[in-house]
C-alpha cells in the first residue's frame, strides 16, 4: 500500500534506424 | 478546469518491462521509453478517462506527490508525447478501439 517515490513523466526515444545501423548498410 | 482526454494510437506497438513502457511507433520508426510515472498515465489513456481523473485516482494513489504537481506534470508530458503522434489529446472523449487504441 505504499506510495512509490515521484519522478517527472518522462520518456526518451530513438531512432530504430539508427540502431539498427545488412539491408540497412 | 478545462477537461481533457487521452488516448492511445494503433499505429504502435506496446510492451510493458518492469515498471517502465516500451512503445515502438510506426508513425515516424521511433522507439520509446516511458518511465514509472509516464507509464501509469499511458496505460490510463482510454479516451474516456479525464486526464485530471487518470492523476487523482492513478498516480496520486501510486506515487507520493500532491495532485497539483502531477497534473502539471502529466499535462507537459501529454502535450510532449502527443507531438509525436502516438498519443491523441482532446478536450472531448475519444472514440477508441475494443483494445483501447484509436484507429
Amino acid at each position: 500500500g505504499a506510495r512509490k517515490p515521484y519522478t517527472k513523466p518522462e520518456y526518451r526515444y530513438e531512432e530504430v534506424f539508427e540502431t539498427m545501423a545488412c539491408n540497412f548498410n | 478546469m478545462e477537461r481533457k482526454y487521452i488516448a492511445r494510437s494503433a499505429r504502435i506497438a506496446a510492451r510493458q518491462l518492469g515498471d517502465e513502457m516500451m512503445i515502438m511507433s510506426a508513425v515516424d520508426s521511433k522507439f520509446f521509453t516511458l518511465n514509472p510515472v509516464a507509464a501509469t498515465v499511458w496505460l490510463a489513456a482510454d479516451g474516456q478517462t479525464p486526464l485530471g481523473e487518470i492523476v487523482t485516482q492513478r498516480v496520486c494513489q501510486e506515487f507520493e506527490v500532491s495532485a497539483e504537481e502531477a497534473l502539471r506534470d502529466a499535462e507537459t508530458f501529454v502535450n510532449d508525447l502527443s507531438q509525436h503522434g502516438i498519443l491523441l489529446v482532446s478536450d472531448q472523449p475519444i472514440a477508441t478501439n475494443a483494445a483501447g487504441y484509436v484507429e
